[in-house]
């Protein structure tokens, strides 16, 4: 299979390197080809948990895109009820196989710290982040406060 | 001591007239980190001589040699000059601040704020004090015939001019031009073909002139002292520290070795790895950015971009192919990892490539078995193989007589010593004859059969040599289909010529005549020659009988020799 040699070295890299974005890495010794880890945003509302997420990799990587899930419930206006993630960079048009996951996980760092309400996924959320962001930072708080998981200790 | 000028330490002013490029800025040549140092300075590639590099001292200065070194990588400047500008420097101002300043007495810092305070005052011009032109780029001196030197500035730590292989002199008839020095130009008026303008670096070396104040000499004899001192102690410490540095980055290698890639054991070279996939590449293409990718990688990538409905595009850079930049096979890479496969061909058994004979070469044969018999190699597989071919051919022991039975020249032969057999061939002959086409047929058969002998003694063959090397084992299956293959063409060349004796064709069997090559020869169906007098004769009275074997042959059965 293509994709075991390439996610092989992806995942030794990404546990090198120093700045994880995905802490707890946890992939299956048969099946390579799923990953899941905590995401922990830095910025509020999010900074007080860590989110779950799935990364599915097809069977074509890198030459299809991975497909990410959140496993954790957030309050965001770029990931709907499903947990789905509208990612621009691992869309079927724009994926380039030179991506890396790295770059990836970096893309949806940065979404889920500034989320982007210009291309929503929940339109409501997305109106409550233009026009009451407090309103919109109390409640993804409290919900953050209520599902997330806890944040892994460094 | 005496004291080069061009150190940083004396925070001297350092200004060119052309573009360095990146990272070869004209300050790494006054720079104290000595990386730095080391990159020289470089102009831009565009740029031709004469370069002027202007070197502006805190103090004035009597010049005792300059050491430049005009080779920097692959870029050589060649052609020099030397150029000295002697502006009195204003020292009341330079004594007042750093007598005020701190206690910090070789503060370096004061000369760099100096410079820009008597910079105000300016009247003279730049002199020519020396020049030269190198035929080969080298270190080269130039060394002021004119200096006195004063105690304390003896040149002790300085090695002469004569130890140089290229020197210059430096002569101006203003002895102030080389005794009071303020700034001095290295004008670089040549380079060697087609090299950018380049200098690794400059020592000037010099003692203050006789006008600097004496504190101030002090200063830089303290200052002098100092770096002579810290670079003794670099020297001595600098060993240690060298082997330090060479262990510590050999230690970086060995972790990098540990976490390459391995594969049973055989660790792949990164160079080998498609830059996608990680795989070992098979047909390395080398993309516009540089990278090597493998073709069926550059393939897939270029059916998924179709689909979208884009052109053919780098992996990295996604600047679409053109005719100027496109992949290209990297058949050098190619080779090396062909080399390093067969190198490790017992590691890496499942890796496909292009080139050797191994294992993987015998797994293929074996997978494809429907491509003939013959080419199938394992012992056991001939062992099979040649098992099956005897019994088939001892089954068809019978019809192998039949085909013995046909006129075979051999048969033809002994009917001139036998005749009494002559007349069951002779009937038989006819029948041959009439049915050429079966003739063929029959021949056919029986170089088939014969094949059938040949490849059975290949295979046993095979079967006793089933321990030796493999590559006997292919070479031998080789033969063996080749033969099988073209057996099975009917081969008329052959069957004639064993047919007619060489001296029966020359020979008219009836008048026993030997006939040339411009006779006229005639071939009876008994495959006997005779020549037109006698053929003539027997039409003539019926008598259609060969002299030799009596066979009856009609005259349309009679055929005309040409040699």
């Amino acid at each position: 299979m293509a994709a075991t040699r390439r996610l092989q070295k992806e995942l030794s890299d990404i546990r090198k390197s120093e700045n994880n974005i995905l802490k707890n890495i946890q992939v299956d010794d048969s099946n390579i080809l799923l990953w899941q880890g905590l995401l922990v945003p830095e910025n509020p509302p999010y900074n007080k948990g860590a989110f779950k997420i799935q990364i599915d990799f097809p069977a074509e990587y890198p030459f299809k895109p991975p497909k990410i899930t959140f496993k954790t419930k957030i309050y965001h206006p770029n990931i709907d009820e499903k947990g789905q993630v509208c990612l621009p960079i691992i869309s079927a048009e724009n994926w380039k196989p030179a991506t890396k996951t790295d770059q990836v996980l970096q893309a949806l760092a940065s979404l889920i710290n500034d989320p982007e309400p210009e291309h929503p996924l929940r339109a409501d959320l997305a109106e409550e982040f233009t026009k009451d962001k407090k309103k919109f930072m109390k409640n993804a708080e409290e919900f953050t406060k209520k599902y997330s998981e806890k944040r892994p200790i460094d | 001591m005496l004291v080069d000028f061009c150190s940083g330490a004396f925070q001297p002013h350092i200004t060119s007239d052309k573009v360095a490029c990146d990272n070869h800025d004209v300050t790494n040549l006054i720079s104290l980190d000595p990386l730095r140092k080391r990159q020289g300075f470089i102009a831009e590639y565009f740029i031709k001589p004469p370069v002027n590099i202007t070197i502006q001292f805190p103090c004035n200065v009597e010049i005792y040699q300059i050491v430049l070194d005009p080779v920097v990588g692959r870029q050589k400047s060649l052609g020099f000059g030397i150029y000295t500008r002697s502006k009195q420097i204003i020292y009341s101002s330079l004594l007042a601040q750093a007598d005020n300043s701190n206690q910090n007495k070789a503060d370096p810092c004061k000369f760099g704020n100096l410079i820009k305070q008597s910079d105000a005052v300016c009247d003279s011009l730049f002199v020519p004090v020396g020049r030269v032109v190198l035929d080969m780029p080298q270190i080269v001196c130039f060394h002021n015939v004119m200096y006195r030197e004063r105690k304390p500035w003896v040149p002790d730590n300085v090695p002469a001019s004569h130890e140089y292989s290229n020197t210059g002199e430096l002569r101006h008839h203003n002895l102030q031009s080389l005794a009071s020095v303020s700034h001095v130009t290295i004008r670089i008026t040549r380079t060697s073909s087609g090299s950018a303008v380049a200098l690794k670096s400059i020592q000037i070396w010099g003692q203050p002139s006789i006008s600097v104040p004496t504190d101030l000499q002090d200063k830089i004899y303290s200052i002098c002292q100092q770096v002579f001192d810290t670079k003794a102690r670099d020297d001595a410490i600098s060993p240690s520290c060298s082997d330090k540095g060479v262990l510590s980055s050999e230690d970086r290698t060995l972790i990098d070795i540990k976490t390459k890639l391995t594969e049973n054991g055989v660790e792949i070279p990164e160079d080998f790895l498609d830059c996608i996939t990680f795989d070992i590449m098979s047909m390395p293409m080398l993309l516009p950015c540089g990278k090597n990718i493998d073709q069926s990688t550059l393939e897939k990538f270029i059916s998924n971009e179709a689909s979208w409905g884009r052109s053919p595009s780098d992996l990295f850079t996604g600047v679409p192919f053109q005719s100027g930049s496109q992949a290209v096979a990297n058949t050098v890479l190619r080779i090396r990892i062909d080399k390093f496969l067969m190198d490790h061909s017992e590691q890496l058994k499942h890796v496909p490539r292009t080139v050797g004979k191994s294992l993987n070469v015998k797994s293929k044969t074996e997978y494809s078995s429907n491509s003939g018999e013959t080419s199938k190699l394992t012992p056991e597989m001939c062992r099979l193989q040649s098992d099956k071919i005897i019994a088939s051919i001892e089954k068809n022991k019978p019809t192998a007589k039949e085909v013995r039975k046909r006129p075979l020249p051999k048969d033809n032969h002994n009917s001139v010593t036998q005749p009494s057999e002559a007349k069951i061939i002779k009937s038989e002959k006819t029948i041959f004859n009439k049915k050429k086409f079966d003739g063929k047929v029959s021949d056919y058969d029986i170089t088939h059969d014969e094949q059938n002998f040949n490849e059975s003694e290949v295979t046993s063959e095979m079967v006793h040599h089933s321990t030796s090397s493999h590559r006997d084992e292919l070479q031998q299956s080789l033969d063996a289909a080749l033969n099988s293959t073209l057996g099975r063409l009917p081969s008329f060349t052959s069957f004639q010529k064993k047919n007619v004796p060489t001296t029966c064709r020359e020979i008219c069997c009836e008048c026993q005549i030997l006939l040339g090559s411009s006779s006229v020869k005639y071939k009876l169906p008994c495959d006997h020659i005779i020549c037109r007098t006698c053929l003539n004769d027997r039409l003539q009275t019926s008598n259609s009988k060969c002299a030799v074997c009596q066979t009856l042959f009609k005259s349309k059965e009679i055929q005309r020799i040409f040699n």
